[in-house]
């Protein structure tokens, strides 16, 4: 792969040109035949769509840039299937670049706070201040990283004591339940939410199992919205060759505030 | 959404991958696995960018007429296969054009709808990448994701400081950062096949 031969932003320039349709014919077909035969410039090809997909889903492109080069993909096999990965991507490291930029503006205000108070001569206060904030920071910076999946095992709550329990989160629009199986017994799942009257509440189905060497989980993504502390169940169910679902566990928790 | 077109000619009966009857080492090479996929792969890619709602369709069509012409041409030929592939491409994009047609302009201007609204779905296919990108080495996870930020920052000094940081000309970031997007990209969709889910 000859990468350092394509180097070069007029390179660049031109293949988003012949991407965005604005090309001249004659540069047109000089750039398809490097498309057959330079795979550099065939992988910057690639590249480079990737990188227009994501400028048009920020707005990026202009109304006949987006109109060319959605036809494009449209006429492309994989087009579409592209389109909504690059959105499912942009959202992943849009939510994760959200938390750290909270978390910088939260350091920047504590360190504003910290130099103010040394600045009054206040070290004690500064001091008292820098010991919270570390404090602080590392309880959060724990619980982020941690964020209390629950897992629940069948059949193994004896007592009022032993009801796992999960904390409702507002910040949180979903958490995350883990189903422990005994025996990973078929291709999909059914998971069901009830309240304590038995009433249910959500259902997911054709859950996968994950298989691991010592255990068999199958995670149920339950919305936060409209559910108040209290006790649940969740009933466990596994997909049948029938297509009917068989009856496998039963899980209880506890949700509160 | 495709175009009423009139059928191509035999363009069904094409075989998925052709025999090899070409006698001139330099086609042989082009019309062999791996690099026929390679070679159809673009050509899918020229037509799409043509403008043509069938470039598989005429990809094949164009194979289909450089192996029909070998035998005349394999054991005279000389210079690169390419150019030949590439006009014969062009006389199948000028055929094309030339059909009647019907493309609605709605169809035309708008990439189709998702109809991916239900939540489950969405979900699904969320945990897969967050499952995908959890399997990245630390390296890869941390390219890729400072590569396609999506802040406000000016993206082209952020991906040039990138750039120096790794010792990488621009380019070769570009297409490091792509290969493991590509990867990342396969490992969604398997995953999504898997738990049943329809990105759809």
């Amino acid at each position: 792969m000859e990468l350092e031969k394509t180097d070069g932003i007029e390179r660049i320039e031109e293949l988003r040109a012949f991407l965005l349709g604005t090309l001249a014919e004659g540069d047109v077909e000089r750039i398809e035949y490097f498309l057959l035969s330079d795979d550099g410039l065939y992988e910057l090809l690639l590249a480079t769509e990737e990188e227009l997909i994501d400028e048009y889903l920020k707005g990026g492109l202009s109304q006949s840039e987006a109109s060319s080069f959605l036809g494009y993909l449209n006429n492309l096999p994989v087009g579409r299937t592209r389109i909504d990965f690059a959105r499912d991507l942009r959202e992943s490291f849009e939510a994760s670049e959200t938390f750290a930029a909270s978390w910088k503006s939260r350091w920047e205000g504590a360190a504003r706070g910290f130099a103010h108070l040394l600045r009054g001569q206040r070290p004690a206060w500064a001091c008292a201040l820098l010991l919270l904030s570390l404090g602080f920071a590392i309880y959060a910076s724990m619980a982020y990283r941690e964020p209390a999946p629950l897992v629940l095992t069948a059949g193994l709550t004896r007592s009022e004591g032993d009801i796992p329990t999960a904390s409702l989160s507002a910040s949180e629009p979903t958490f995350r339940v883990t189903l422990e199986l005994g025996v990973h017994s078929h291709d999909g799942y059914r998971a069901t939410l009830y309240d304590a009257d038995s009433r249910a509440i959500l259902s997911s189905e054709r859950l996968p199992a994950s298989v691991t060497e010592r255990r068999i989980l199958v995670a149920f993504l339950i919305p936060v919205a409209g559910l108040e502390p209290g006790d649940y169940s969740i009933s466990l169910e596994g997909a049948a060759a029938s297509g009917r679902y068989e009856r496998l566990e039963k899980y209880v928790f506890r949700l509160i505030e | 959404m495709k175009d009423a077109l009139q059928p191509l000619p035999a363009s069904d009966e094409l075989p998925p991958v052709p025999p090899v009857e070409a006698r001139n080492p330099a086609f042989d090479a082009l019309l062999s696995p791996p690099e026929f996929g390679r070679l159809r792969g673009r050509l899918v890619r020229i037509f799409a960018r043509r403008g043509c709602s069938i470039p598989e369709d005429l990809a094949d069509e164009t194979i289909s007429r450089v192996l029909g012409k070998l035998p005349e041409i394999a054991a005279t030929y000389e210079g690169d296969p390419l150019r030949f592939i590439h006009a014969v491409a062009r006389n199948v994009y000028r055929e094309y054009s030339r059909r009647p047609r019907t493309v609605s302009l709605e169809d035309r201007d708008q990439f189709p709808k998702t109809s991916r609204d239900e939540v489950s779905s969405k979900e699904e296919a969320h945990d897969c990448l967050e499952s995908c990108l959890s399997k990245l080495n630390e390296v890869d996870r941390r390219l890729i994701r400072e590569y396609y930020r999506y802040d406000k920052l000016a993206k082209v000094d952020r991906r040039k400081t990138l750039a120096a940081e790794l010792g990488m000309a621009m380019n070769t970031l570009r297409i490091k950062a792509f290969r493991i997007r590509h990867r990342l990209s396969g490992c969604v969709l398997d995953c999504v096949k898997k738990s049943g889910a329809n990105l759809k």
